[in-house]
């Protein structure tokens, strides 16, 4: 499903963050990603969000070159960013009737199945500007958009980060339930103590 | 060890290429124009900035990206000021150069008159220095009476009154701002009238004496009492800050647009011009704004001056229309992870292209009622000024569009 070919990135001559890295993840997998602070956890899967082009080596994604044809790629992807920076004007509600409406997937069930994902994430100032939301509150915006749009590949860099550990644990039976459903998912944390019987595959940076 | 800038270089070409079509711009105005023709267009130049020097303040400033390292760095308040003044510098610089073109700007002579020239040029950038500094002192010490006005109970009945009697939501923290917008654009108003009665009935050199003293006192203002310029600052910034992210609660919020109302837009772009605009009227009443440019460019037509400076003011006014385009770059309206994720490039260059056509009726209906009532802007003009508009729309959207990419490059 995703394939990773001899990936090497590295912002300065000389200095890969990691060099000659190969992988090969298929559908309905859970990969972890850990390590410590600056290890080069964020710029693997930003290069796999093509959010960041690799210096060397490719990634394909059922044989789609995805630094090639990122639109194709993107649209099969649901992503958690590493940062939590969103339209601060729109409401939730408007941003994720946005992101259905782009995927054609917009139709008159569309609110309902919004505010349930809303409720289940315990999102009550879904009408509210984004811009008033604390750190928490915008990850479970991207969790939400993420999620509502279906991916076959989910990409994300510490989804659990600035949220209470209800929600959490709320975020990790979607998770599990996503996995069920065939879809592969590759997330970043410092740590995945707490939930490690989620994953398949551990993979420790730096590399 | 030899210094290297820290400037990229597409930055130093954007310079040189905004450089060159502010002086192409200013000579196409003013190049064949008497000394008195260049001292009234920059005259009428000036009540328009003054205009947007009381309005537009607040939004440059504020929220400032910066005060966290601001706070950091603990900065003076003297040092607060040097930032602010460099940081609209920065951005209004083009402006103090198209006024040096329409003044010097001469294809037969450039060196004649060149004592009263450059005392104009030295009075024009007395006054909108002045003037820029005393905005920024005002919006800087208005943080905490706008705190005041949108928490206190005095500002929840005025909101009351508004709705119950005039059917108008007004945001009381908004009160203070309106107020300095007032107050700044009557005193930039009567200092260029005050000075125009001067240069008809005393000499050139009073003029510039007049506005040396006017730019004097507005040091004077700016500086006196900077005890408090940092609590002011650091309490403004806040403010805004809450007012800009928060302001539309209740009823506002309610006022949204629909996707399916854009009928004008292509169905691929819909959705993506729809969130544009639900974003750019929260952040500025766009509307508004170009009506009330609409009214400036009738009230200058309403002075009768030559059809070529109607001319350049329709084509000003419609390539200013672009700072909405401009407003969408921010990564507040426009998270680069978000947009690659959602919609590609050329999406985005096409929506913001798009979303700029909204403006083409208005200016038609406009420049044609103007060209009945007034005999201008002829029908040549009207081409080329909704030609200037549509190009210039296209390369804006285009420079959003290669900013994305460079993001990941």
């Amino acid at each position: 499903m995703l394939t990773i070919q001899n990936l090497t990135k590295q912002y300065k001559a000389g200095q890969p963050i990691f060099s000659d890295v190969s992988f090969t993840f298929e559908k309905g997998r859970g990969v972890s990603i850990i390590g410590p602070n600056g290890s080069g956890k964020t710029t693997f899967l930003r290069i796999l969000s093509v959010n960041s082009f690799p210096t060397a080596g490719s990634v394909h994604f059922n044989d789609i070159d995805i630094h090639k044809h990122p639109h194709q790629y993107l649209s099969n992807v649901g992503l958690v960013h590493d940062e939590e920076t969103l339209p601060r004007h729109l409401t939730t509600v408007e941003l994720i009737e946005w992101v259905l409406r782009s995927r054609n997937l917009w139709d008159s069930n569309s609110i309902s199945s919004v505010n349930a994902i809303l409720d289940k994430l315990n999102l009550d100032q879904r009408d509210e500007p984004i811009g008033t939301y604390s750190t928490g509150m915008k990850k479970k915006v991207q969790i939400a958009a993420a999620f509502i749009v279906r991916p076959s590949l989910f990409i994300m860099d510490e989804p659990l980060r600035g949220l209470d550990t209800s929600t959490r644990s709320t975020v990790l039976d979607m998770i599990l339930e996503v996995k069920k459903n065939g879809a592969l998912f590759l997330m970043a944390s410092h740590s995945m103590k707490s939930v490690d019987d989620i994953f398949d595959e551990i993979i420790e940076f730096p590399l | 060890m030899s210094n290297r800038s820290i400037i990229p270089l597409s930055r130093k070409y954007i310079i040189v290429i905004i450089a060159l079509t502010t002086i192409f711009l200013g000579l196409f105005w003013v190049g064949e124009s008497s000394l008195l023709d260049r001292i009234i267009t920059t005259r009428y130049l000036l009540l328009i900035l003054v205009a947007m020097t009381a309005f537009l303040t607040p939004y440059l400033l504020f929220p400032d990206r910066n005060s966290t390292l601001l706070q950091l760095g603990n900065v003076s308040s003297k040092g607060l000021i040097q930032y602010l003044m460099k940081r609209i510098i920065k951005l209004i610089w083009p402006v103090y150069l198209f006024i040096a073109v329409l003044m010097f700007g001469d294809f037969y002579s450039f060196d004649r008159f060149i004592v009263l020239k450059t005392a104009n040029l030295l009075t024009a950038y007395l006054i909108l220095s002045g003037l820029i500094l005393i905005s920024i002192t005002r919006y800087v010490r208005s943080g905490l009476d706008s705190q005041f006005w949108k928490e206190s109970e005095k500002g929840r009945e005025i909101r009351k009154k508004m709705a119950d009697y005039y059917k108008y939501i007004l945001d009381p923290g908004s009160i203070p701002s309106l107020i300095n917008t007032v107050l700044i654009t009557t005193l930039g108003s009567i200092i260029i009238v005050i000075t125009a009665i001067i240069g008809q009935s005393m000499s050139g050199m009073s003029v510039t004496l007049f506005s040396t003293l006017f730019f004097t006192a507005s040091v004077v203002y700016t500086f006196s009492n900077t005890d408090s310029t940092l609590k002011n600052f650091y309490a403004s910034n806040a403010f805004f800050l809450e007012f800009f992210g928060s302001n539309l609660k209740g009823e506002e919020i309610t006022s949204k647009h629909e996707v399916e109302h854009l009928w004008w837009v292509p169905s691929q772009l819909k959705v993506h011009v729809w969130q544009f605009l639900v974003q750019l009227d929260r952040k500025i009443p766009t509307g508004r704004v170009v009506f009330a440019g609409h009214l400036i460019v009738w009230f200058i037509a309403y002075q009768r001056p030559d059809p070529e400076f109607i001319a350049v003011v329709w084509i000003l006014f419609a390539l200013l229309h672009h700072l909405f385009t401009v407003l969408t770059f921010q990564v507040e309206m426009s998270p680069g992870w978000l947009h690659r994720w959602v919609a590609s490039k050329w999406v985005w260059l096409g929506c913001r292209f798009w979303m700029q056509l909204r403006w083409v009726v208005p200016l038609m209906v406009s420049m044609n009622m103007q060209y009945f009532v007034f005999g201008t802007p002829g029908y040549g003009v009207q081409v080329q000024v909704i030609s200037l508009f549509t190009v210039s729309a296209m390369i804006i959207s285009a420079y959003g569009m290669s900013a994305l990419n460079k993001e990941v490059s």
